[in-house]
């Protein structure tokens, strides 16, 4: 079974092969020795994707939204290094689309730390003119952080890509929030973005990856839940 | 508004008084028909009858829930205002208030922990109007569907139906999360007015509810129950279960999982 213990913050901490890693209430990841700070899956104008691919007014505040957040994170920790880990842009043309004020708040979050933009699916190239470093995948503290999952069980690896949720009944009433999910081996991260959906961690892209029992960190108003296996319900 | 609801119809305020008049009158019980008279009398021997001006309240549990069923006679609207304020009040409590119905007659609150020991001439102060029922209607599920019937009309999302093949345009696209960025980020937009406009007019009576206050003020008749009364059984099978907006509910379960867990990982 995976070790956690809630920490003050109302965050989780959880041993993930052979390093402690904090499960933030926000959805990020937060690693304590090397003051890194780990999102997944922003979509970065995900509204204006829709708009321009579909016609599909949503409103177009969504990139400010999730940057709120971010910049919550940010206060709270001071990260020398912040990573996103892939799907950082909704689409490859997404960076073109940016309100100067919300393009000026990316260039801010460079400053005096170091950006990382790991790629996905969604922004296979990284962005061309914001500063940061793209990468493909990084190693940290022993974990291999990346946007997809890899076939199999992958130990270290650290992902998002999912967009997990778990879905939790007591009999008497249920609730599905944005979640965590490790086995202790790997861990997914649940997407950060303001306009993403999420996905049952019972749903079959989820199998195979784990070897071990699973722990979903559900995401609550005041702190993250360790959630085991026997409480999760399917849609 | 009163509205035509097939076999449903509010209650004028001098209705509601006669009908609660009417069941406690027993002696004129005669003039109505023998199933109902039934019905009266065993609410008598179960429950309570509550006289012309009372209101009557039963708390009972009922499979894992716990339940509040409320008499006040004063349509469904002004039933639904209540029960959005009481259910925020339950919130603030710790109860962890799980949903409400509501029909003409009466409204029912189910919650994780009982509603027995509450100080209900507190819970049902007339103070509870100046609670911030605007705010509390934004969070509400009730909100976020009429904005979700906004959002329809205006063609900023369209309706998917089951087993139909999912178009490039008509990606699944959950309005919640559309209401609340546009909440946070541009509050005066047009759809969001509409929504309030709708709600205003389809969801709420305060006028009423503040009449109905007064009314019941120190005039609470509370009953403690073992199980459903004959009085709540309608209110067991009414359609329209409407979840209880607020965190405490969701938190509560949550954290039951965690100590599940917990407890599974000591044994």
């Amino acid at each position: 079974m995976t070790r956690f213990e809630t920490s003050a913050c109302g965050g989780l901490h959880v041993e993930l092969f052979g390093a402690t890693v904090t499960l933030r209430g926000s959805g990020a990841m937060w690693l304590e020795v090397e003051r890194t700070l780990v999102v997944a899956d922003l979509h970065f104008e995900k509204g204006s994707s829709y708009a321009s691919r579909f016609g599909q007014m949503l409103p177009p505040y969504d990139t400010r939204e999730t940057l709120d957040r971010l910049d919550r994170e940010i206060a709270a920790l001071s990260p020398a290094r912040l990573i996103f880990l892939g799907d950082s842009f909704h689409d490859g043309a997404g960076e073109d689309r940016l309100a100067d004020d919300d393009a000026e708040r990316l260039r801010g979050l460079a400053r005096g730390r170091e950006l990382i933009w790991a790629v996905g699916n969604h922004d296979e190239d990284g962005p061309r003119v914001l500063p940061g470093e793209v990468i493909a995948e990084a190693s940290i503290l022993g974990l291999t952080l990346r946007h997809e999952p890899e076939a199999g069980e992958q130990p270290g690896e650290v992902a998002g890509h999912l967009h997990p949720a778990a879905r939790v009944s007591s009999g008497r009433g249920s609730v599905r929030r944005r979640c965590f999910v490790t086995d202790g081996s790997r861990l997914i991260l649940p997407a950060f973005g303001a306009y993403t959906g999420g996905l049952n961690v019972l749903d079959r892209a989820f199998s195979g990856l784990f070897g071990g029992p699973v722990l979903a960190g559900a995401l609550g108003t005041q702190k993250v839940h360790a959630i085991g296996p026997r409480s999760l319900r399917p849609d | 508004m009163p509205s035509w609801g097939g076999s449903k119809f509010p209650l004028s305020t001098y209705l509601a008084s006669r009908v609660r008049k009417m069941m406690h009158d027993e002696a004129g019980w005669t003039a109505l028909p023998p199933d109902v008279q039934e019905w009266l009398a065993w609410q008598k021997v179960r429950s309570a009858l509550p006289d012309e001006h009372e209101m009557l309240l039963e708390t009972f549990p009922r499979g894992k829930r716990f339940h509040m069923v409320c008499y006040p006679f004063d349509g469904r609207i002004a039933h639904n205002t209540l029960a959005m304020l009481l259910t925020r009040r339950l919130d603030r409590l710790g109860v962890g208030p799980l949903g409400f119905v509501c029909n003409d007659y009466a409204l029912n609150i189910w919650s994780l922990k009982p509603m027995d020991d509450l100080d209900l001439d507190e819970l049902f102060d007339q103070d509870m109007l100046g609670d911030d029922l605007e705010a509390w209607l934004e969070e509400s599920f009730m909100m976020k569907r009429t904005f979700k019937a906004c959002a329809l009309i205006a063609g900023l999302i369209e309706r998917r139906y089951p087993g139909e093949e999912k178009s490039g345009r008509q990606v699944t696209f959950s309005t919640d999360l559309i209401y609340d960025v546009l909440r946070r980020h541009q509050p005066d937009h047009l759809l969001l007015r509409c929504a309030r406009m709708d709600a205003a007019s389809g969801l709420l009576d305060v006028a009423r509810l503040g009449d109905m206050l007064a009314r019941v003020k120190g005039n609470i008749r509370n009953i403690r129950l073992d199980r459903v009364s004959p009085f709540a059984v309608p209110l067991m099978l009414e359609i329209g279960r409407e979840r209880a907006p607020g965190d405490a509910a969701g938190e509560m379960i949550l954290a039951e999982a965690e100590e599940d867990l917990i407890a599974e990982a000591m044994a």
